[in-house]
């Protein structure tokens, strides 16, 4: 028991805090390539500067970005302005990017800096070979070929801003059919389909050389990409960042994409090759800070994410512990609470993961803190239930015989009640433990690393490789956890409960 | 002298009545057997001695002071204590549970197991026996582990509720023989709770009759045999001898 807080204390120093020297400056990301190429690129941006970067990348989504950035987890992380306008803002009308910025500033306090150059907003890409030999240039062409073969993936297919109003505003004849958007591309090569959906950076537009057609009556709202900041840091990065402003047209960043996506790139590496091919790029500083990424190896990587992700579901295992057991034996002996508290640890168990983590947001913001947190509920209720459940299923008998011969209630508890429901105890906390090792790989989604990190990665590069370069860890570390507890068990266990029960 | 006085106890459950108005004292070192059909309260009138019961109405006087409900434990510590499941302690050797009170209270381990001893001697349970867990024992075993349990402290006063009532009859007349050497063994007030009539004779040097909730008859026991009461202690008697 000692040796165990011990470990646990040992942990619980080493774990990261998030109060931050004053220079270092904290950029985030969303969780798709796009996302973490431009992370990266403003992170090492800002280091060529000399200023100290702690990156916090792969965020699930914007609002667990944005609420990061409000709520001062990080100070800055690459936006699109469509989804400024209507996903944070939730504004009807569109409006210009420099009228955004001002609306941006005025509503949030937020700076939204020039755009970086591109539009990644909706787009149809058309075969090369199709385009020019019906020379179609821009949508409003297709109206003139019925016959084109054309899929669209299911969502473009069916959202209102999707085709459906496309259609409407072009006046295309066609009847297109839904396809998985991955597919899609793969039917093209095969000149099985002239024309689908995609993002205008898609990677995958110059792998299977396609076509992207003008949208010049200004359907796709525009998708410009630029650094959102916080105000707080605005004055030092501003300098920096507007100097990126302008520097990545499509192209540029559909090629960063495809280096990731199609020839196994780091993002850190095609980030930096982009810094450095930049004009006046390599006349940038100390040569240390223009130093190429270098590549973690993989053991090395599953190592340090293994650890952390132990790091993570220990201390939030111990955490439960603390609170679960004591709160157990508590509703055990105040039978009034018993209800009420196990059905709120329940409702709390049922929260989807995901969901749980982005509450914490607001509250806790980012990282370590707020995944301990979330790992903790989840470790409650299991531990609550059995404790519970053991401490009542303890022979009724033998319950009246330590009162009546004169233990305390202290004693009783110490002594009968607890070694007696320990088993049961230990089976709850192993419930909870492996619990925690799955649901701790969701972790990475707010920043708080572990072996969810290539998972999140993975899934963003759709790379199953590297997805089960966390899930397998994962799952072994899972199956383990399992066994030891098993031998736990198997001490702690008394004789008499690993016979039948004896007949008498 | 009595040991255990009632004054006008009276319990309920619901509407089911354990103790009306019960009158009653017990005898100092002698053993007393508490008889009645099933639930006639009995056990109930048992349980209020050592506070497991507190009654709604009347006192309860243990050793000459009304019963502290707030310090039970030191009471109950002064108060031998068996019962029909024995409830050995499945986690703990036979030692452990026989020493347990004896460790709560503080005595030095070599303290401990010289008492262990001598009771084990006693209740003529090999000292091997120390090392065993209960379900390692047969059922006259634990019953005789449980009585030393109940004697670790010396208790002045002894409550046994129908302790034997769950042995086959060659074990109980075993263990029956272990109890009259306890009580030989030193002058105690032993209460026994118990529906078997023909266990009370034997035990017993009074016996106490009761019946939904009231006492019928306290007496001793060649006088109660030979001249019940009332009608009910003569019926209940009779109805004894013809089942058996």
């Amino acid at each position: 028991m000692k040796r165990t807080l011990a470990v646990i204390a040992t942990l619980a120093v080493f774990t990261p805090h998030s109060a931050h020297a004053e220079e270092t400056i904290r950029v985030g990301s969303k969780n798709f390539t796009e996302g973490y190429i431009l992370g990266e690129l403003l992170a090492r941006a800002l280091e060529r500067e000399g200023i100290r970067v702690e990156r916090r990348f792969g965020l699930g989504g914007t609002l667990v970005c944005y609420e990061a950035l409000r709520n001062g987890e990080i100070d800055l992380y690459p936006e699109y302005s469509g989804t400024i306008e209507q996903a944070i803002l939730k504004r009807e009308t569109r409006s210009s990017f420099s009228d955004l910025q001002s609306v941006v500033r005025e509503e949030t306090g937020l700076a939204f800096l020039p755009s970086l150059g591109f539009d990644n907003t909706y787009a149809i890409a058309v075969r090369r070979e199709t385009a020019e030999r019906l020379s179609l240039t821009s949508i409003g062409d297709l109206a003139a070929h019925p016959g084109l073969a054309i899929a669209f993936s299911h969502e473009f297919l069916n959202r209102q801003d999707g085709w459906p109003g496309l259609a409407a505003r072009y006046g295309l004849p066609q009847k297109p059919a839904g396809i998985e958007h991955g597919l899609a591309y793969e039917a093209m090569r095969t000149k099985n389909l002239d024309a689908t959906d995609c993002y205008s950076t898609d990677g995958d537009i110059q792998k299977y050389d396609l076509v992207l057609l003008a949208d010049d009556r200004g359907y796709f709202p525009e998708y410009q990409a630029a650094p959102l900041v916080a105000p707080g840091v605005e004055a030092r990065v501003r300098p920096v960042l507007e100097r990126l402003a302008g520097t990545i047209d499509e192209a540029a960043m559909r090629a960063m994409n495809g280096k990731v996506l199609l020839d196994d790139r780091t993002f850190a590496e095609v980030a930096h090759e982009f810094l450095e091919e930049r004009p006046g790029g390599n006349e940038a500083l100390s040569s240390d800070r223009t130093r190429p990424p270098v590549r973690e190896s993989r053991l090395d990587a599953v190592v340090r994410r293994g650890a952390r992700h132990l790091q993570l579901t220990l201390i939030a295992l111990a955490l439960g512990i603390l609170v679960a057991v004591p709160l157990g034996v508590l509703i055990y002996r105040t039978r009034a609470l018993a209800r009420p508290v196990l059905y709120l640890a329940g409702l709390l168990q049922t929260i989807p993961s995901i969901a749980l983590l982005a509450f914490m947001i607001p509250v806790l913001g980012i990282g370590f803190r707020p995944a301990i947190v979330a790992l903790f509920l989840y470790a409650l209720l299991p531990i609550l239930r059995n404790t519970t459940a053991a401490l009542l299923a303890i022979d009724p008998n033998l319950k009246r015989v330590a009162r009546g011969i004169g233990l305390t209630a202290w004693q009783r508890l110490r002594h009968v009640e607890i070694p007696l429901a320990a088993p049961l105890i230990l089976a709850g906390i192993k419930t909870a433990a492996v619990i925690n090792i799955g649901t701790a790989t969701l972790a990475a989604f707010i920043g708080a690393g572990g072996l969810g990190e290539p998972i999140v990665t993975g899934l963003a590069l759709n790379d199953t490789s590297l997805i089960l370069e966390g899930a397998i860890p994962a799952a072994l570390l899972a199956i383990l956890t399992e066994l030891l507890f098993d031998l736990l068990e198997n001490r702690i266990v008394p004789e008499h409960l690993k016979r039948d029960p004896a007949v008498t | 002298m009595s040991v255990v006085q009632f004054d006008s106890v009276s319990k309920r459950y619901g509407r089911e009545i354990a103790a009306e108005s019960v009158s009653l004292s017990i005898p100092a070192n002698r053993t007393t057997a508490i008889i009645g059909p099933s639930g006639s309260g009995k056990s109930t009138l048992l349980q209020m001695i050592n506070g497991m019961v507190r009654p709604d109405a009347g006192s309860v006087r243990v050793f000459d002071a009304p019963v502290d409900y707030g310090e039970l434990p030191q009471l109950r510590r002064k108060i031998g204590y068996a019962v029909q499941g024995i409830g050995l302690f499945p986690h703990w050797n036979v030692a452990r549970n026989i020493a347990i009170l004896a460790e709560m209270n503080g005595w030095d381990g070599a303290r401990r197991s010289a008492r262990v001893r001598e009771l084990m001697a006693l209740v003529e349970l090999p000292e091997h026996y120390e090392t065993r867990h209960p379900h390692e024992l047969s059922g006259g075993e634990m019953q005789r582990v449980g009585l030393c349990r109940a004697m670790m402290l010396d208790p002045p006063l002894f409550l046994l509720d129908e302790p034997f009532g769950a042995l086959d009859p060659l074990t109980r007349g075993e263990v029956h023989r272990e109890f009259e050497r306890i009580r030989e063994a030193g002058r105690r007030t032993i209460v026994l709770v118990t529906h078997d009539l023909h266990e009370a004779q034997k035990l017993a040097d009074e016996i106490v009759v009761v019946n939904e909730g009231r006492v019928e008859q306290q007496a001793e026991t060649q006088t109660i045999l030979a001249q019940p009461a009332n009608d009910f202690v003569a019926g209940f008697f009779r109805a004894y001898e013809e089942s058996r």
